[in-house]
């Protein structure tokens, strides 16, 4: 099995991150995912970007195809500029002209890069 | 459905290909006599339905599911054309009810005209929508609704190259000031199908398609539409972040609360109550009923006459008022006795029956009727108008975000807000909006909550008479319990219900100033179905009473239930048929409650009055509500509801009852 966590949305790959918890723990693992998860440190999301900064959106994680057509819907797919209005009590974020209220799920499945300056 | 005529696979540079869907000229086809309105949420497609029929609208059930289609007929240019109004989508795939039904409608429809409302700013999303329905093949007309809010933002689309691009005619109106209603009239008949490049997909896997999509929207913006200006803030967009805001929207959704509470708690259930049930009803309906059941179907018998007298106030706090007048009059009352030696043959006993089902104590003038046109229809009314208000407002899904974090410790997301504070004012309707939640754990949860715990604008009023004589410590404490109660039961449940609950994704449209004429529009479509739905089941209510009188059924009942209301809850045991009537007629047992409780020889100490409230508000608010959960969620799991909330009902009041007393408050 390789080591590498790629995202399905667009094959984008992210870097190895260290391997966690015991076998043990692994052993009493809930279930098993068909998507990694994402690493924790060094990644942009929605839900690390600071209220009123705009990024680009670099891919949709998360192994709900239904969620990221949900997102799609709104324009917010691979590609498309948004803009982070608030983080509380909600995310709320500004694709477009349409803005959209997320929880905290959702925001952190928003993987984003900062725009070309 | 039109077959195209070819399809034809054109390479384009970066080795993709492209499907050109060419379908028969226009002009070989029969003018169409149908016209579909689809399009996003919240582009006012109602509106331009209400433009091009006149008509309010007549919601009906789309066969085999419970979404909501309009339809009307309408006359353009001397041709009678059926309009057909869809419920909002963003896209087609099968995910949601809305859109399953749109695109059967689509479907089923192969001929019918495609008119398309889009929002203008929002073109982007139109146009995603625009391509998923132009593989269908549909002669089609693009809108571009509220141009006025795109001028406003500066944008600027160029209306005749999209409409060369896309192949069909694109209309500009602002529906709202039915501008460009003649204009679109004149473009259905000119509606051409599609004609355009779209991108071969590469999967079928809808989120797959919709990014291709837009990739060919994205181009086709580029060229049509422009965004000169940026956003300026006027005082509805201002507005439109203090509702979100954490500290700010708080303060507006107390304020709302509040308001809320007046219109509809004190002014509705008071005050326009008061008028409708004794100033209507009691003084002058009731009489006449009886006056004529007697002339019609006479038996010996002698109606007793009372001095009935209602008094016309404006209501400020649940127990404060400004009184503008009273108004008596001596009048005869459905209670009657045998004339003295009286002897009935069967004829006279068939009369009697008869009269007793119009104008008895449970008759369908005397109680049915007034239940739901006198006490229940001006709550009802008061609550849709106020609820109307804040949905054209556009307030609601920014109430949804302040709540969300509360209704994530139950296992919900903040949409499940919006059946229940509608359970405020009636949780029959309430329990109908689940629908709007994604999954099937959301809907039964939700409406596990509302019949438990969220009073109905006509319990309200009870609840609010009784609180007025306690202290506001018991007000706040009842309140307190309620809450509790339902993050424990909502949290409980619905770990034990297996599922996940839905993404919170919601779209927050811009906050607008509520138009006069689309409140009432709403309202009224809204009573309307009330009208309908729930009216038949209260005198299915009010029969099942009458029935149960008349085979002696109901002190039996009251009797077995004694010992349950004396001894746990420590009320005194004609409560117990108060309990019972007031689920069937809630008016009746809520009369006898509080009479009880308030009346002129209070029969009720504090903490039994207490104890009273919160066995009220737990019950299941009445038949009506388990009926339509039963409609809603199928009759093992409405039965199975009511077996949890009768006895969690009563278990709960009896603690509080005992906790009173071992703790003397009171």
């Amino acid at each position: 099995m390789c080591n590498l966590n790629r995202c399905p949305a667009c094959e984008y790959e992210f870097p190895e991150g260290p391997r966690k918890g015991s076998w043990l723990r692994r052993l009493l693992q809930r279930k098993g995912t068909t998507v990694p998860p994402l690493p924790e440190e060094g990644l942009l999301t929605v839900k690390t970007l600071a209220a009123g900064e705009r990024a680009e959106v670099l891919c949709l994680a998360g192994d709900s195809p239904s969620r990221r057509n949900h997102l799609a819907v709104f324009g917010l797919v691979p590609g498309s500029e948004l803009r982070l209005l608030q983080r509380h009590p909600s995310f709320v974020v500004e694709i477009g002209e349409t803005v959209l209220a997320l929880d905290a799920d959702v925001a952190g499945d928003i993987v984003l890069k900062r725009p070309a300056a | 459905m039109p077959e195209p005529a070819a399809v034809e696979s054109v390479p384009l540079g970066s080795a993709e290909t492209a499907k050109v869907l060419l379908f028969p000229a226009p002009g070989t086809r029969p003018a169409s006599e149908t016209v579909l309105l689809v399009g996003n949420p919240n582009v006012g497609k109602s509106l331009l339905f209400k433009n091009l029929t006149h008509r309010y609208v007549n919601v009906s059930n789309f066969p085999g599911t419970t979404v909501e289609i309009t339809k009307a007929r309408a006359t353009f240019q001397d041709r009678e054309i059926e309009v057909v109004d869809s419920p909002g989508v963003n896209d087609l795939s099968p995910r949601s009810d809305d859109a399953r039904v749109t695109l059967k409608l689509l479907e089923q429809n192969p001929g019918a005209t495609v008119v398309q409302v889009a929002d203008a700013k929002n073109l982007r999303r139109a146009l995603l929508l625009t391509l998923q329905i132009a593989e269908l093949g549909h002669p089609m007309v693009l809108v571009l609704n509220m141009l006025d809010e795109l001028a406003a933002r500066g944008g600027r689309i160029d209306r005749e190259k999209l409409s060369q691009i896309l192949g069909v005619p694109v209309v500009g109106t602002i529906a709202l000031k039915n501008h460009g209603t003649a204009a679109l009239i004149e473009a259905v008949k000119e509606a051409r199908p599609v004609w355009l490049l779209l991108p071969e997909a590469t999967s079928e896997e809808a989120y797959e398609i919709n990014r291709g999509l837009l990739t060919r929207v994205n181009e086709i913006l580029a060229e049509t539409y422009t965004l000169s200006q940026p956003r300026r803030a006027s005082l509805s967009v201002r507005l439109g972040f203090w509702a979100m805001h954490p500290l700010k929207g708080l303060a507006f959704l107390l304020v709302i609360l509040a308001t809320v509470f007046w219109f509809v708690g004190l002014l509705g259930a008071g005050t326009l109550v008061n008028l409708m049930e004794t100033g209507l009803f009691k003084q002058r309906i009731t009489p006449l009923a009886i006056h004529a059941t007697d002339a019609l179907l006479p038996f010996p018998h002698t109606h007793e006459t009372k001095p009935i007298a209602f008094t016309f106030a404006v209501p400020i706090t649940p127990v404060n008022n400004i009184p503008l007048g009273t108004m008596e009059r001596t009048v005869i009352v459905p209670t009657y006795a045998l004339a003295p030696g009286a002897h009935l043959g069967p004829g006279a006993q068939v009369l009697r029956f008869v009269h007793d089902f119009l104008v008895g104590q449970y008759g369908v003038v005397s109680m049915a009727l007034s239940y739901a046109f006198a006490i229940v229809l001006p709550i009802v009314t008061a609550f849709f108008l106020l609820f109307s208000l804040l949905e054209d407002s556009g307030y609601l899904p920014r109430m949804a975000i302040m709540v969300n974090r509360l209704f994530r410790l139950m296992g919900l997301n903040g949409k499940a807000v919006l059946p229940m504070i509608l359970g405020l004012g009636c949780d029959t309707m309430a329990t109908m909006t689940t629908r709007i939640l994604e999954t099937k754990k959301e809907r039964v949860v939700t409406t596990m909550l509302l019949a438990l715990a969220v009073p109905c604008s006509a319990q309200l009023g009870v609840l609010l008479a009784m609180m007025a004589s306690l202290s506001p410590m018991a007000a706040f404490a009842w309140m307190g319990m309620m809450v509790l109660i339902v993050l424990l039961v909502g949290s409980l449940t619905a770990r034990a219900f297996p599922g996940e609950a839905g993404d919170f994704i919601l779209e927050i449209p811009p906050m607008r100033r509520p138009q006069f004429s689309n409140i009432w529009r709403k309202t009224i479509g809204r009573l309307d179905w009330y009208l309908r739905e729930v009216i038949p089941l209260f005198v299915v209510g009010t029969a099942a009473l009458f029935l149960l009188d008349k085979v002696r059924a109901l002190p039996a009942i009251a009797r077995a239930g004694e010992p349950l209301v004396t001894g746990w809850l420590g009320l005194p045991k004609e409560m117990s048929n108060a309990f019972l009537i007031g689920f069937l007629r809630r008016d009746f047992g809520a009369v006898y409650i509080l009479d009880a409780a308030t009346g002129p020889h209070p029969l009720l100490s504090h903490l039994q009055i207490f104890v009273a409230m919160v066995t009220i508000t737990l019950f299941m608010p009445c038949i009506a509500n388990f009926l339509m959960i039963g409609k809603e969620h199928g009759m093992k799991t409405a039965w199975a509801m009511a077996a949890f909330i009768f006895p969690f009902a009563f278990f709960v009041g009896g603690l509080v009852h005992h906790l009173g007393l071992w703790l003397n408050i009171f």
